[in-house]
């Protein structure tokens, strides 16, 4: 841990961290570049030996999170699917210490998650819910030559290695501004995580204890999560949850303009969506009009909370970022914030968001973010927001009213602006994220995946 | 939610009910009122104490299944009825408003 390097961004504040940062892979606590740009592998291990073969040459290239705050060079990670990890050959007993809806997939989960209807793993593009995926590569880099240079290297270990089968590459890239495919700035809110060394942003609350998202590490219960065996497997590894969203562009214009006469009213109804103007700037601080300078600021961007706006005047209570992180609004049931929190990745891939795209067409325009939301129980909290606090209203007492960003709509959906006098309820809200994919993953540990390589034959 | 000491105060019931997912219930009674819970549940023959992993295990291995359970409102959660409370309170008061 003495061999940090200073941090690359002026804002972040270093301390000493407390967790094994060598051994943890970098894309867990390592924030994307701005601008970012890389891509997702996808493969299948048709030999174990090969698949384990191909761990070994690639380990030495996975960056560890070891001054994580610096992305100024590229970096990959690796993450294996429960098919992944049988692939391999990992011993039976170890399989059998994975949680359960780790080994049947996120597909199998769909229930758990209401992935139904239009986002029914029936409706996935292949490869997702095939089962074939076996191994997730990312790539990280803040420079077209450096994604080059890292995609190179990765394919350079795979490609023409005989029992390694690529299932697609999906390139992602930075919108301009750094926008996400819905025209406003993403990736700001991410939960602060004890231990980690970089002192939190305004406003990012407490830290989180390391356990939440780090697998051998006390959570905020004060114990570890239990953790899949031998412990060189488990420890320092994490979960992941991918998931692939098509942006159906034309369909959120269209209810934009059917529901704003103006362009003012257009934007405010869009910032009453999220709960940001698409700068970035948070309606509890700019309720009236947008602030982009304020956007643009992440010491002053999230550093709010509810307590002055406990009627949901500013930001709507069933506002994307609200039921993201209640922060501190009075929620109807006891919960704690703290333990449905995720580290997410966002990442955008098609043509920039497009405002005069009003066509169903549009809506069919391959376009959107695929996202890697990392935690220790990825599956568990998953299938929490996606059953609570997406997919449903109840738990801040707003009925049924769903995510109106990532949401599934059902048929006269609607969305609720609170307001003085009375509030405005705006009827025929659509699906304007469509599930097209989605799989569990664990990112091991530097030292598991070198465990993983260097598995022999009789171990199974 | 509810306690119930029963075969002359050696056994005791622990019954509750509520709306959502069985583990993130638990998971938030864990974060957030720990001691309570061990207060109540520390007589237990073999509880290993609510911050212990196995806990929620040893919740599921004594879990009764129930024979009957009747909802009047099967589509109304707690949340809603207090939604629903508030929203007649103002509908009294817009309508007193208008017809005092």
């Amino acid at each position: 841990m003495s061999s940090v390097q200073e941090p690359a961004a002026g804002e972040l504040s270093v301390q000493a961290p407390t967790l094994d940062l060598h051994e943890i892979q970098a894309t867990v606590l390592r924030q994307r570049p701005a601008p970012y740009l890389g891509a997702h592998m996808l493969l299948r291990v048709d030999d174990a030996r090969a698949g384990r073969e191909l761990l070994r040459r690639l380990t030495p290239h996975v960056d560890s999170a070891a001054g994580w705050w610096n992305a100024a060079s590229p970096w990959l990670s690796v993450a294996v699917s429960y098919a992944g990890l049988e692939a391999l050959g990992v011993p039976a007993d170890s399989l059998q210490s994975f949680p359960e809806a780790f080994r049947v997939g996120m597909a199998a989960r769909a229930r758990h998650l209401g992935d139904e209807g239009l986002n029914d793993p029936k409706n996935w593009r292949p490869p997702y819910g095939t089962g074939e995926i076996h191994i997730g590569l990312s790539a990280f880099s803040d420079s077209e030559e450096k994604r080059s240079q890292v995609l190179a290297m990765a394919r350079e270990q795979y490609e023409r290695l005989p029992g390694i089968h690529p299932l697609g590459m999906q390139d992602f890239g930075a919108q301009p501004g750094d926008l996400n495919p819905l025209g406003y700035k993403d990736g700001i809110d991410q939960p602060a995580i004890e231990g980690s060394g970089v002192e939190p942003l305004p406003g990012q609350g407490p830290r989180i204890r390391a356990g939440e998202f780090i697998l051998g590490y006390p959570g905020e219960a004060g114990v570890p999560l239990p953790m899949p065996e031998p412990d060189v497997l488990g420890r320092n590894g994490t979960f992941v949850g991918l998931r692939k969203y098509q942006s159906r562009v034309g369909a959120f214009n269209r209810f934009l303009q059917a529901h704003g006469s103006t362009e003012e009213e257009r934007e405010l109804l869009a910032a009453k969506l999220v709960g940001r103007w698409r700068s970035g700037a948070p309606l509890t601080l700019a309720p009236e009009v947008d602030d982009p300078a304020l956007g643009a600021d992440p010491r002053r961007n999230n550093d709010f909370d509810y307590a002055n706006d406990p009627h949901g005047r500013q930001a709507p209570f069933g506002c994307h970022i609200r039921r993201m992180n209640p922060r501190n609004s009075k929620l109807s049931r006891l919960t704690d914030v703290n333990i449905h929190r995720l580290i997410r990745r966002g990442t955008t891939y098609g043509p920039p968001y497009d405002p005069n795209a009003l066509s169903v067409e549009a809506d069919e325009v391959p376009r959107g973010a695929i996202f890697l939301f990392i935690s220790a129980k990825a599956m568990a909290t998953l299938e929490f927001l996606q059953q609570e606090w997406i997919n449903d209203g109840n738990f801040i007492g707003i009925g049924d009213e769903r995510d109106p960003i990532i949401g599934l709509q059902e048929e006269g959906a609607s969305f609720t602006i609170p307001k003085e006098p009375v509030r405005r309820r705006v009827h025929g809200i659509e699906t304007f994220h469509v599930l097209q994919g989605g799989e569990y993953f664990f990112m091991p540990s530097l030292s598991a995946l070198r465990w993983i390589g260097n598995l022999v034959e009789t171990e199974r | 939610m509810r306690f119930v000491f029963f075969d002359n105060d050696t056994r005791m019931l622990f019954a509750t009910s509520f709306d959502g997912d069985w583990d993130t219930y638990i998971d938030d009674f864990i974060a957030l009122i720990p001691d309570y819970l061990d207060i109540i549940d520390s007589a237990w023959e073999g509880w290993p104490g609510i911050r212990n992993p196995g806990a929620k295990d040893y919740i599921v291995k004594h879990q009764i299944t129930a024979e009957g359970w009747f909802v009047a409102n099967p589509e109304l959660t707690l949340a809603e009825i207090q939604r629903l409370q508030r929203l007649g309170k103002a509908t009294d008061e817009f309508l007193d408003k208008i017809n005092p």
